[in-house]
């Protein structure tokens, strides 16, 4: 077995170097890991390439030359036609197609076969839902396409099984600046959840950090009838609580509302999410925070000790739902829609789910502001979690992994860089989602904080729309109509998001701006223990955060501690420091 | 059952209550289900919908009809039966006859059953399943829905029983008159059959309708799915904590389509719905006389 895979990792070595020099020295460190030796056997091997490449410049005189401008790394074509195969994540919905074309045939695999000389083929495809579950059979069958989509656990699954190349060179080699910055557009966390060992095996699937963080929604025609102001810091918006409770802000004479939305599992769910509420009291329950030097877990600090109290209190004071216990978020919006809540704290995105009740109710409103500060003047920092849950793989069996990074490279170039054509590339102008289409496809983090800041000018008429691209100029649109009372198609949801004040704005205005913000101190894959304990030590912290929120038990939130350094969270902790300090 | 002593009435109370309780289990998630996609939308959003559909209206019943991934799939499945049921039940009865013979007939029969029971509780597993039906080239076909489950060891057993169930002296009839067992079969054992054949026919229908995994892991491309493997893709909510941009947070707005949904499930489930009551009569008779070891 091990013998059959190092011949045709020669073999395959030989094939890459014979079409495009750029793919050379991709295999030689793939079973090993990095040693001195490797590396200058790696580096003989690149100037032996060379010299190849000055001999043979006549009939791959393009793509030697690209190994230099940049430009050329994205469009030089190869000599003979590469095949790449794929599997296809589709999304939630139904992918569609403008008439005529598929997942087979559409503007960007005619573009890749016509530009790079490149040609997809999908061995399947299937939905978001169950994506997951196929790539598991995928892997455990060994059945594995040249490029996949995988998650982190899956990545380290098929990292141990060694089914899967080093990128290390291929990248270096074939990167092209634009794909190179957005890779490392966070500062290169997204780029070492994908290393093992010092080398490179995936390409993040690079997310935004700052969308992880949350925002206070608060009911306005509810403040406006109560005569009061959206809270700034912890202490209003203890007081609103209060008033939304016990005031009737809905006028109907009963005593049917509450201050603020919580659902069974607290927070993780990004709606009726109480990670802003702890974010508020400094306090983050869900993430790794430095502290002193170190690496903490931040679910045990006493900060998350006053946010109970104050939980505790809120919930003895009735403002809370008593029956949050048993309620999940779906189950939640349900509530929020039928006008029992004037506050909560969530994803940027939130609007979306009550989007119906706008309709039905055009005075139902609300704004999104930053997490309150505990002390006035000092804003609370808000809690980022990683957002690069997903990577591309290339098989160990892959014979051209250059071509997969090509692709890469021609996918965000077209769809967002110099030479973007977003028309063709992006969004169509009869709205089909073509950026859905390629096997590999990154967009730039901040992208949507861009998008919401150029439409909020155009609305505050402090630019034109011809300042806006294709895509951008759709929100807006929503957003305008939402502003002429058509809140349908969800266009009440875009204003809130991409509008002047909306989510976006806040979140970068307040946040990242500022650098208010506090992120996930623990970036790397998984550590053994954390596998096998920590989603243990996740349930009990929940568990025991509700029971003290129900019976104000202050006692049992040291005893939770203890517990939890003892069931493993210490062996944890010191890993993570252990690797915190080899960073 | 002239007359019923106080405890027997206190028992005959309770059981009506429990049944009646256990019936409404099964019965209200249905209406429900069936009043949510008769309402409109906003007031499923805010949860006031219970057991009659609130702002009636037929817009998602409207939106199915346009919807050709539904469609498309439904086909998939009337396919994916019409070609299994055949199938399954001549390879199931042509099991169960001879195994239905006794032992001095047959001496080997007891080794043939332990070959049929031992895999019926002892699976192959996901994955060695998945790696013959791709290496025997099935993947993407229908016949990868429909030869897995040919053979199906308990409706075999059930048909078996029945065989033997019957009375010994009408097949030895038609043997002293020389038939052959093909005759046999076809001539005598049918014929008085038909109540575990309804039976079988209509299990066979049921599994086949409802799974939904096999087209999940069999299947190349959602186009190919059957429709409860398509209303799978539907029903599930996205996983919240993986949007990783603000597209897909478009697809959020689908999550609060519960009308569309309620409507798609509900036109699912008509079809075994209404096969039921023809198959009913013979059901019951089926399989108690069928579960009589002979």
């Amino acid at each position: 077995m091990k013998k059959t895979w190092k011949i045709t990792a020669l073999a395959t070595a030989i094939t890459i170097m014979s079409i495009s020099v750029l793919g050379c020295g991709a295999k030689d460190n793939a079973d090993t890991p990095a040693s001195p030796a490797k590396e200058s056997e790696s580096g003989t091997e690149k100037t032996e390439t060379e010299a190849t490449e000055s001999t043979e410049s006549t009939d791959t005189a393009e793509s030697a030359d690209s190994g230099a401008a940049s430009g050329d790394r994205v469009f030089t074509p190869y000599e003979e036609t590469v095949e790449i195969s794929s599997v296809k994540n589709l999304g939630s919905g139904v992918l569609e197609f403008p008439e005529g074309d598929s997942l087979e045939d559409n503007a960007w695999t005619r573009y890749l076969e016509e530009t790079l000389n490149i040609k997809l083929n999908w061995n399947w495809s299937t939905n978001s839902e169950q994506y997951a579950q196929k790539v598991n059979i995928a892997i455990t069958s060994n059945d594995i396409p040249d490029v996949m989509q995988v998650n982190s656990s899956q990545l380290k699954m098929m990292y141990d099984n060694e089914q899967i190349m080093d990128i290390t060179d291929v990248m270096s080699e074939n990167l092209a600046p634009y794909t190179e910055e957005v890779l490392n557009s966070d500062g290169g966390i997204a780029l070492q959840a994908a290393t093992f060992g010092g080398r490179l095996y995936a390409i993040p699937k690079i997310g935004s950090p700052l969308l992880t963080a949350k925002v206070l929604w608060v009911r306005t025609d509810w403040l406006e009838k109560l005569g009061m102001e959206p809270p700034k810091t912890v202490e209003d918006m203890r007081n609103l609580a209060e008033a939304f409770t016990t005031q009737d802000p809905d006028g109907n004479g009963a005593d049917d509302t509450y201050g603020l939305a919580v659902y069974k599992d607290l927070y993780g769910s990004g709606y009726a999410d109480l990670t802003g509420f702890f974010n508020a009291y400094n306090a983050y329950p869900s993430c790794w925070i430095e502290k002193d030097g170190g690496v903490v877990w931040g679910g045990v600090q006493p900060e998350v000790k006053e946010a109970l109290t104050a939980l505790n209190e809120m919930y003895n004071a009735g403002q809370l739902d008593p029956e949050f216990g048993v309620k999940d978020s779906n189950k939640v919006n349900e509530d929020v829609s039928a006008g029992r809540f004037g506050m909560m704290f969530g994803d940027f995105w939130n609007m979306a789910w009550i989007n119906d009740a706008k309709i039905n109710d055009p005075t139902f409103e609300w704004i999104p502001v930053a997490i309150p500060a505990l002390n006035a003047g000092t804003p609370a920092k808000a809690q980022l979690s990683a957002s690069t849950t997903d990577f591309y793989v290339i098989s160990a069996e892959c014979e051209n992994p250059d071509a997969v990074v090509r692709m890469l490279n021609l996918q965000l170039e077209k769809s967002y860089g110099e030479t973007a054509e977003p028309t063709v590339f992006n969004i169509t102008p009869e709205g089909f989602g073509v950026y859905q289409y390629p096997a590999v496809a990154l967009e730039p983090p901040m992208k949507n904080f861009t998008a919401a800041q150029k439409v909020s000018a155009v609305i505050n008429g402090e630019a034109q729309t011809d300042t806006l691209n294709d895509e951008e100029l759709g929100y807006y649109e929503m957003a305008v109509k939402s502003l002429d009372g058509d809140h349908t198609n969800n266009n009440w949801h875009q204003l809130k998001m991409f509008g002047p004040n909306g989510s976006l704005s806040v979140m970068f205005d307040e946040y990242w701006t500022p650098g208010n913000v506090v992120n996930d101190a623990y970036y790397a894959a998984p550590t053994e223990t954390m596998t096998e304990k920590l989603p243990t030590l996740k349930k009990q912290q929940l568990q025991d955060y509700t029971s003290i929120i129900l019976e104000g038990n202050m006692d049992k939130f040291d005893e939770f501690v203890i517990n939890w350094n003892k069931l493993g969270g210490e062996e944890i902790t010191q890993e993570v420091n252990d690797w915190y300090a080899a960073r | 059952m002239h007359k019923k002593s106080l405890g027997m009435k206190i028992f005959t109370i309770f059981n009506y209550t429990f049944l009646t309780l256990l019936a409404l289990t099964c019965l209200l998630p249905m209406i429900n289900q069936l009043a949510i996609s008769f309402s409109s939308s906003s007031a499923v959003a805010a949860g006031d919908v219970g057991l009659f559909p609130v702002d009636f209206t037929l817009d998602s019943y409207k939106y199915m009809a346009d919807k050709p991934e539904f469609w498309k799939s439904l086909m998939v499945s009337l396919k994916r039966i019409l070609i299994a049921v055949p199938f399954s039940m001549i390879i199931c009865v042509l099991a169960a006859f001879p195994l239905s013979r006794q032992d001095h007939e047959f001496p080997a029969r007891k080794y043939y059953i332990w070959m049929f029971v031992v895999p019926m509780l002892i699976g192959g597993g996901l994955i060695p399943t998945y790696i013959v039906v791709r290496n025997t080239g099935l993947i993407d076909s229908i016949w990868a829905l429909v030869l897995p489950y040919t053979v199906n060891v308990f409706n075999t057993i059930l048909l078996m029983n029945f065989f033997r169930s019957l009375p010994k002296e009408l097949e030895e009839a038609a043997y002293v008159d020389g038939a052959t067992h093909w005759q046999v079969l076809v001539r005598i054992i049918l014929p008085v059959s038909k109540p575990v054949l309804a039976t079988v026919t209509l299990f066979v229908i049921v599994n086949h309708w409802n799974s939904w995994f096999d087209g999940l892991i069999y299947l190349n491309s959602p186009d190919h799915y059957p429709l409860q493997t398509y209303l799978q893709t539907q029903v599930v909510s996205a996983n919240l904590m993986a949007l990783e941009s603000l597209r897909d947070i478009r697809q959020i707005g689908m999550i609060s389509d519960r009308t569309g949904k309620a409507s798609q499930i509900f036109l699912a489930a008509v079809p075994v719905l209404m096969i039921y009551p023809f198959l009913q009569k013979y059901f019951t008779a089926g399989i108690v006389m069928g579960s009589v070891k002979g």
